[in-house]
């Protein structure tokens, strides 16, 4: 008996030494990787811009954070989100404010497969099928929350399959509340796949998508469409310093309230071209969309639970002035383009000086697609885009007369010693507000803007960054001034003063100043900024989606970290 | 090499299977027939659409609305509440038919927060917190609605003279149930002229409807939250219950073309449970 429980206390020890050791080689091998960031807000009442105490109603404190937190072993990997929104920064939709754990996710990857199940983010090809994604500035997530598969049976061949329902704030998923999404993907990279091409200077990729979505008929008016249909083909093709790029959709009938309950097609199609060299590059690109709006639930306008992406073909510009009227996608149709030509004057000519000088001059435009009645038979109509009928048809290559957005830009920046440099921006801009903003009945705003910065090191660490902004129009709400002062003392502190001025409003009442000032820290990946001013009012674009921020006055911190 | 064979063929017979399932051509005509109206004791279902002169998607709104109405009858009630940013007088647009309850109840629900048009059915609350449904899925939610039966019978007897209305709202429970439940008594006025801002040709002229006709407008609650119908919190089949109201008359109100709203709703969710409208003017 004796000799049984020794025996017995000696496998016991025995299998938790080595449980402990392969427990002890476990954590060894793990990592885990993380990233969190809080935005905090103080609202406080201001006469100037029409802030009072009952339009703030008690809700002073706003604070948008979340926290990722992703754990690796080997082949298997897992990750979690936090989010808070209590109450939701002034301009987030106020369907964001709760919290919660809305992304979670375990996935194992080997040599040719992966399997993932929770919620993930992919995009086939540009988008134009599926793209699902987060955008924390936005306050946009759109995620899948189902099953991922890819396979990659030889090196450059790659099938992908998703299928799940999408996220929508913190509204769970409840029968018939949302669609139920299902795509597969293909693509094969000749390079990789074919040897003969592996040392081509010829670079060929071709692919293919098919994304569908179901969502049940309740709606007793029409005969909806349950399983809609979306499919592209892109290739890309590339040889010496010229490359390829074009993508073309179709989308089956999908009448929503987005198109107003229309039973057109819709389609899409991108083609861009560039050719670059040093010192010189020359990008192009045409794009049209028509009726290609594609979102899990056919009744939602808002932004939210859009299945695909449709790519802008305009520059994304960051300065206060020429980022005051971003452009706005129209999935109804759009059809546009932009050249952009980037080229470096050589260091140690005439012009170009010690350093160099660069110079980029792009220009791009988006009109409205021409659309033309459907012949309705029986009918004698001219009226298009009527609920229940099929909208209209429209010529494929043709500009409709109503010009959304145009901008001609020139940009100009130039190092002049090891302390100085400077760069100099015009820009020339037509902006559809009625259409891009649905303030209806106001006329395009035709605006001029300049742009002086200039940066100086005082010494290596530290440095002074100034703007001065100009934006000249007779539309909307007149011209502006604007400038910054930023003073960084590297690498941890900045502080920065800046000022937006509508001196041309033509209500003199409402030439403010819109001042601001910030300092921060910064320790390796860990950032702190705190801001105290006041927020003109706005829209904040990212890719073409974008959200209205109203006017705000008070404090903002942000903390941001990862690890 | 056999079983990746099979695998093979079931991949692409499974891919082949979701293709042709996964795309629906509908052919026209893109309607289907209409609805029936209730006859006694039916779930009626309130579509409030809260709106506003100077928002430029609301007239359309308003078509699905009039849309539900055609296609089901007295079993829809629609009640247009002018609330928030879209609804405040301007000084080319100095019209105001904005409400106390209406502006309170917007800034609870948090409908023009979340942009305009939007709008309630039944005050459902679809999601903790969230009651608000997107004007292209009214017609959906107010058919599921309309599929529930109805607990509760209303009836409303008006009588109106010398610029003074004195309505009756007889509520009898068809059901048992417990809880706190208020009655909201509402006027709403149809025939209101006066410009509107318009974004869709195929509505009116754009971007401004000079002459727009404003039906189902909010014009007068009983408060915000009403009255509780009874001291009790149960309730059994057959349970009756009387409320009688006397409203004097704007000016500006013309009583043909006045309708009273009342509607019982539950006090803690809110989600309503009947919905009854009648003719100030029989």
């Amino acid at each position: 008996m004796m000799k049984r429980v020794l025996l017995l206390v000696t496998a016991v020890l025995f299998m938790g030494l080595a449980a402990r050791s392969q427990f002890s080689e476990m954590i060894k091998k793990s990592e885990v990787h993380g990233s969190f960031e809080f935005d905090g807000a103080y609202y406080m009442p201001d006469d100037v811009i029409g802030i009072t105490d009952s339009m703030i109603n008690g809700r002073n404190f706003a604070f948008n954070g979340f926290g990722n937190i992703t754990y690796t072993l080997g082949k298997f990997s897992a990750g979690i989100r936090y989010e808070a929104y209590l109450p939701p920064l002034a301009g987030f939709d106020p369907r964001a404010e709760g919290q919660g754990f809305p992304y979670i996710w375990a996935s194992y990857t080997s040599e040719k497969f992966s399997f993932t199940i929770g919620n993930f983010y992919e995009q086939f090809g540009n988008g134009l099928t599926l793209r699902t994604y987060e955008e924390w500035s936005l306050g946009y997530d759109n995620s899948l929350n189902g099953a991922r598969v890819t396979y990659e049976p030889v090196r450059g061949l790659r099938f992908k399959g998703v299928y799940g329902m999408q996220r929508f704030y913190w509204t769970p998923y409840t029968k018939n509340s949302r669609g139920i999404v299902k795509g597969v993907d293909a693509e094969l990279d000749f390079n990789q796949v074919f040897k003969k091409m592996s040392e081509s200077k010829v670079q060929l990729s071709i692919g293919g998508s098919f994304v569908s979505k179901y969502q049940a008929d309740q709606d007793p008016l029409y005969k909806l469409p349950r399983n809609v249909g979306n499919m592209a083909g892109r290739l890309n093709f590339g040889v010496g310093r010229f490359n390829l790029s074009t993508e073309y959709a179709y989308k089956i009938n999908d009448p929503s309230a987005i198109n107003d309950l229309i039973y057109k097609e819709g389609q899409g199609f991108l083609i861009s071209a560039t050719y670059a060299t040093k010192g010189f590059g020359l990008y192009a690109m045409f794009k049209r969309y028509d009726n290609m709006s594609y979102k899990s639930n056919r009744a939602i306008t808002a932004n939210g639970l859009d299945i695909n992406f449709l790519p802008p073909n305009t520059e994304t510009h960051t300065f206060m002035l020429t980022s005051m009227y971003p452009y706005n996608t129209q999935p109804n149709g759009e059809i546009g383009f932009q050249f952009q030509l980037n080229y470096k004057v050589p260091k140690k000519s005439k012009l170009g000086g010690k350093y160099g000088m660069g110079i980029a001059v792009n220009y791009s435009q988006v009109n409205d697609i021409v659309r033309d009645p459907v012949n309705v038979p029986g009918t004698d109509t001219t009226a298009t885009g009527l609920p229940g009928t099929d909208g209209w048809t429209s010529p494929f290559f043709k500009f409709g007369k109503t010009v959304f957005w145009q901008d001609f830009n020139v940009e100009i920046d130039k190092k002049f010693s090891k302390k100085f440099k400077a760069l100099l921006q015009y820009m020339y801009q037509t902006y559809d507000i009625a259409t891009l903003e649905g303030h209806t009945g106001m006329p395009t705003v035709h605006s001029h803007i300049a742009v002086m910065e200039m940066t100086y090191k005082f010494t290596s660490k530290n440095a002074l960054r100034w703007e001065v902004q100009g934006l000249w129009t007779q539309e909307d709400k007149g011209d502006w001034a604007a400038i910054l002062l930023e003073f960084t003392a590297s690498p941890h502190w900045f502080v920065s003063v800046s000022d937006q001025y509508n001196y041309g409003n033509p209500d003199e009442d409402l030439s403010i100043h819109y001042f601001t000032g910030s300092f921060g820290y910064t320790y390796r990946t860990t950032r702190i900024a705190l801001t105290y001013g006041r927020q003109r009012e706005g829209i904040v674009c990212v890719g073409g989606v974008c959200r209205a921020v109203p006017a705000s006055s008070g404090f903002t911190l942000t903390v941001s970290s990862s690890f | 090499m056999e079983k990746m064979k099979i695998l093979k063929i079931i991949s692409i017979l499974t891919i082949a299977v979701f293709l042709f399932n996964a795309c629906e051509k509908i052919d026209a005509p893109y309607k289907e027939d209409g609805g029936s109206s209730g006859g006694e004791a039916v779930q009626k279902v309130l579509v409030e659409d809260y709106t506003g002169h100077e928002c430029v998607n609301c007239p359309g709104a308003a078509v699905v609305a009039e849309q539900m109405k055609d296609l089901y009858g007295d079993r829809i009630v629609v009640m247009a509440v002018h609330a928030g940013f879209f609804a405040r007088p301007t000084g080319d647009m100095p019209q105001d038919f904005r409400t106390d309850a209406g502006e309170a109840w917007d800034t609870y629900f948090g409908i023009s927060a979340a942009g305009n048009p939007n709008g309630m059915i039944n005050r459902v609350e679809r999601a903790p917190g969230d009651h608000i449904v997107n004007v292209g899925e009214w017609r959906t939610q107010a058919g599921i609605e309309m599929e529930n039966e109805a607990k509760i019978k209303m009836d409303i007897q008006n009588n109106f003279g010398q610029n003074t209305l004195t309505s009756k709202v007889s509520i009898e429970f068809l059901f048992p149930m417990d809880g706190k439940y208020n009655l909201l008594f509402c006027i709403t006025q149809d025939s209101l002229v006066g410009p509107q801002k318009n974004n869709d040709d195929n509505v009116g002229d754009t971007p401004l409807i000079e002459n727009y006709v404003f039906n189902h407008v909010l014009r007068y609650t009983n408060g915000v939250w009403g009255e509780q119908i009874s001291d009790n919190e149960s309730f059994s089949i057959g349970d009756k219950f009387d409320l009688n109201y006397t409203v004097n008359f704007e000016n500006d109100w013309v009583p043909k073309h006045c309708s009273v709203v009342a509607f019982v709703f539950d006090q803690q969710t809110k989600t309503i449970v009947q919905v009854e409208e009648g003719d100030v003017i029989e």
